[in-house]
């Protein structure tokens, strides 16, 4: 069904205060995002966070408790799946076994009456796009996992629409699998103009993805911006946890006349913090390490253990009881001396970001000065 | 302990060589990684180390001792498994005592001997406690420790933290790594996972199609690839393959991608792939001697804060990963150099040139 779209906006989707149970369970408590057309939107979170049935509502395959869900401008809340023109690649990519690559793919298009022409068009564009050109004749028993993969992306994708729904398609694929998808998805989307809503639980397919994020915490979206703004400063502690890799480090803090003080030192913090219990926020890569720096926090730290990730190493520190990661690059110039043992921390006071203790919101950072 | 040497070892399914005729060394204390993808042949190499299979041709040695015709139980051997074998319903202790009971170990030697492994692999304060009452991390550091207990020549690990979440993944690699640098047994551990194998071995046999195509130290091989498949299948993302982007001219090497000539080898002449690590390519917001203009098609946030970029120079496209606050302020347009100590240089096979890069030979 043709969409009738609003010149005025380029929101493609819209949620606003959407909310779904299940008996006495909230899965989403009043979720608000928007989607903008040409978006890559990666919506992330821990597992069983509610990133699939978020999906589902948008898809149309469950309904809302209450809420709105608009796409390009119409109110969808009471439509079937049929009726919100989305294109759909699910997570578990059931291929019909019996049915070839070419059939597969053009299915979904046969059962929407697409004219023949248009069928044969968006069967080469998106073979072209996910290089499966030579596998049209062949059916999933002979195809590798990568390559069923590419076919169910494939048979997602070739759908008349400008919107598309992926469901945490790369899950369970090997590492070199998912980088070479990764390429593809984004590609596709661009040559294609075309808008993807995209769930994953996995940090660094969030950060290879995503042009803007939604971060699902506790059943609501606790923050959604463009990748770097939401990565630079983020506003909740899920954010600053889910998008980083290694993941960032959090530390119990306390704050008390402007100062904030961790197990790894004392800090300035920005004004008009009440005293109490925070948390403290720290990504890996703002710990120098086997260096001091004038006006840092240093501590002295025991390496327990390295991880070699090809172009970067990966250290598991302890401060006292406290673990902390950092990361340095394997071209480190220190990087023997410090992986043998003992070695000094050093962080820049406006590295720590301080999150409210209960709502987990972030409320200020540390400052350079005394 | 032993070393362990396949002598012109493959195996055949059919007509299918699930490996080639294969001769190496696991050198005797150390830690050698089978690595590859799924496929390539190294499970079927541990399978006959072990004795599950038999070699197509070709034999297999202990040391000295020709192993190939012998039983598996009569192979001094130790194996981990991706899901723990445990003795259930019994103590951690009882576990690891179980196979020295069995050889008649004295009283004595045996509990020091499990209270030195228990240690070393940080299971001391487990050892009264029921196995059933571990998560999988935990019984995997049973399982471990009652095989490394047992004293075999040789310890072979297949895929043995695959199965467990990501804490317990790195709980399990860290174990892994204390015992293995103080045991200093002869260790072969199968994996297709490149960061468990950079972190774990000290050489890693890289395979790919039934052939060993590289077996080196694990920096060895990341900076200096044999082969293409080498050169991708390590880093992430791996090389960038450069096709069509250069002329060898004599003894000089031209590119759009190079402010300047290359000097480079008589060899040199038979390449057609120029390769570069993404985070070797250095990278300024503002013009440099040396440095050439690229195009910004792309940014994306990687490991570490940092940038990973997708350049074009021309129509030639590659990847960079740049500092964040460089990747950060980049807009449609930066300056790059592909340094040249940092180029890689491989033939129409796919294998490496001696290419005089970065040497000041010619």
């Amino acid at each position: 069904m043709d969409q009738v779209k609003n010149p005025q906006s380029s929101t493609v989707l819209a949620l606003s205060d959407v909310t779904r149970a299940y008996g006495k369970t909230a899965v989403l408590r009043g979720v608000s995002m928007s989607v903008q057309a040409g978006d890559f939107y990666v919506v992330t979170g821990p597992p069983s966070s509610g990133k699939s049935v978020l999906l589902r509502l948008v898809l149309g395959l469950e309904e809302a408790n209450s809420g709105s869900i608009t796409i390009h401008g119409n109110d969808v809340s009471s439509e079937g799946p049929q009726g919100r023109n989305i294109g759909y690649v699910p997570q578990s990519f059931a291929l019909f076994p019996n049915k070839t690559v070419r059939e597969n793919i053009t299915y979904p298009m046969r059962l929407d009456k697409t004219d023949k022409q248009t069928v044969q068009d968006t069967l080469s564009r998106v073979c072209e796009l996910l290089t499966i050109g030579d596998l049209l004749d062949k059916r999933p028993g002979q195809l590798s996992g990568g390559q069923k993969q590419r076919v169910a992306i494939a048979r997602g994708l070739a759908k008349q629409t400008d919107f598309f729904v992926l469901d945490d398609p790369l899950v369970g694929l090997d590492f070199k699998l998912r980088e070479r998808l990764i390429d593809d998805l984004k590609r596709t989307r661009s040559a294609l103009g075309v808008t993807f809503l995209y769930s994953t639980s996995d940090t660094l397919e969030s950060l290879l993805l995503a042009s803007r994020v939604g971060v699902l915490a506790n059943g609501l979206v606790v923050e959604e911006g463009d990748l770097s703004q939401v990565y630079d400063t983020p506003q909740a502690a899920e954010s600053m946890r889910s998008l980083g890799f290694p993941e960032s480090n959090f530390l119990e803090g306390s704050t008390r006349s402007g100062r904030c003080s961790t197990p790894l030192g004392e800090f300035a913090i920005s004004d008009g913090v009440a005293d109490g219990q925070v948390l403290v926020g720290l990504r890996p890569e703002h710990i120098l390490v086997g260096q001091t720096i004038e006006g840092n926090v240093s501590v002295p730290a025991k390496v327990l253990f390295t991880e070699d990730v090809g172009g970067s190493e990966i250290l598991y520190l302890d401060v006292d009881g406290t673990s902390l990661s950092t990361v340095l690059g394997a071209d480190h110039p220190q990087l023997k001396e410090i992986q043998s043992g003992s070695t000094t921390l050093s962080i820049a006071p406006e590295s720590f970001v301080l999150f409210d203790p209960k709502k987990l919101t972030r409320i200020a950072q540390g400052a350079r000065r005394g | 302990m032993a070393d362990v040497r396949l002598d012109s070892v493959s195996k055949y399914f059919g007509d299918f060589a699930a490996v080639q005729p294969t001769s190496t060394t696991f050198p005797e204390g150390t830690v050698t990684v089978l690595l590859g993808p799924s496929g390539c042949g190294k499970t079927t190499i541990m399978r006959m180390i072990v004795g599950l299979e038999r070699p197509t041709t070709g034999r297999v040695f202990f040391g000295d001792e020709d192993v190939t015709k012998i039983s598996t139980k009569k192979r001094k051997i130790g194996m981990v498994f991706q899901y723990p074998v445990i003795y259930k319903g019994t103590s951690v202790a009882k576990n690891l005592e179980l196979p020295l009971v069995a050889a008649k170990m004295p009283d004595a030697d045996r509990k020091k001997r499990v209270g030195e492994i228990a240690e070393i692999i940080g299971i001391s304060s487990l050892l009264d406690t029921n196995v059933d009452r571990l998560d999988n991390a935990g019984r995997q550091k049973v399982a471990v420790a009652r095989e490394v207990a047992r004293q075999p020549e040789v310890l072979l690990f297949d895929e043995p933290i695959t199965n467990v979440d990501l804490t317990s993944k790195l709980e399990l690699k860290r174990a892994l790594k204390t015992l293995f640098t103080e045991l200093q047994q002869t260790i072969i551990y199968v994996t297709h996972d490149q960061t468990e194998a950079m972190s774990l071995a000290d050489n890693i046999a890289l395979m790919s199609a039934g052939r060993i195509v590289q077996f080196d130290s694990p920096r060895a091989i990341y900076n200096n690839p044999d082969d293409v498949f080498a050169g991708w299948f390590l880093g992430s993302p791996g090389m960038n393959f450069l096709q069509k982007c250069f002329v060898v001219e004599g003894s000089s090497l031209v590119s759009p991608l190079l402010a300047d000539t290359l000097p480079v080898s008589q060899q040199a002449q038979h390449a057609v792939t120029m390769a570069i690590r993404p985070e070797q390519v250095q990278a300024s917001l503002t013009e440099q001697p040396g440095f050439v203009q690229a195009n910004v098609r792309n940014k994306a946030i990687t490991i570490g804060g940092r940038f990973l970029l997708d350049l074009s120079v021309q129509d030639i496209t590659f990847k960079a990963v740049v500092d964040h606050g460089i990747g950060k302020e980049a807009a449609s347009s930066m300056w790059v150099r592909l340094p040249e100590r940092s180029l890689h240089l491989f033939d129409a096979k796919e294998r490496k040139i001696e290419s005089g890069l970065g040497t000041g030979s010619r």
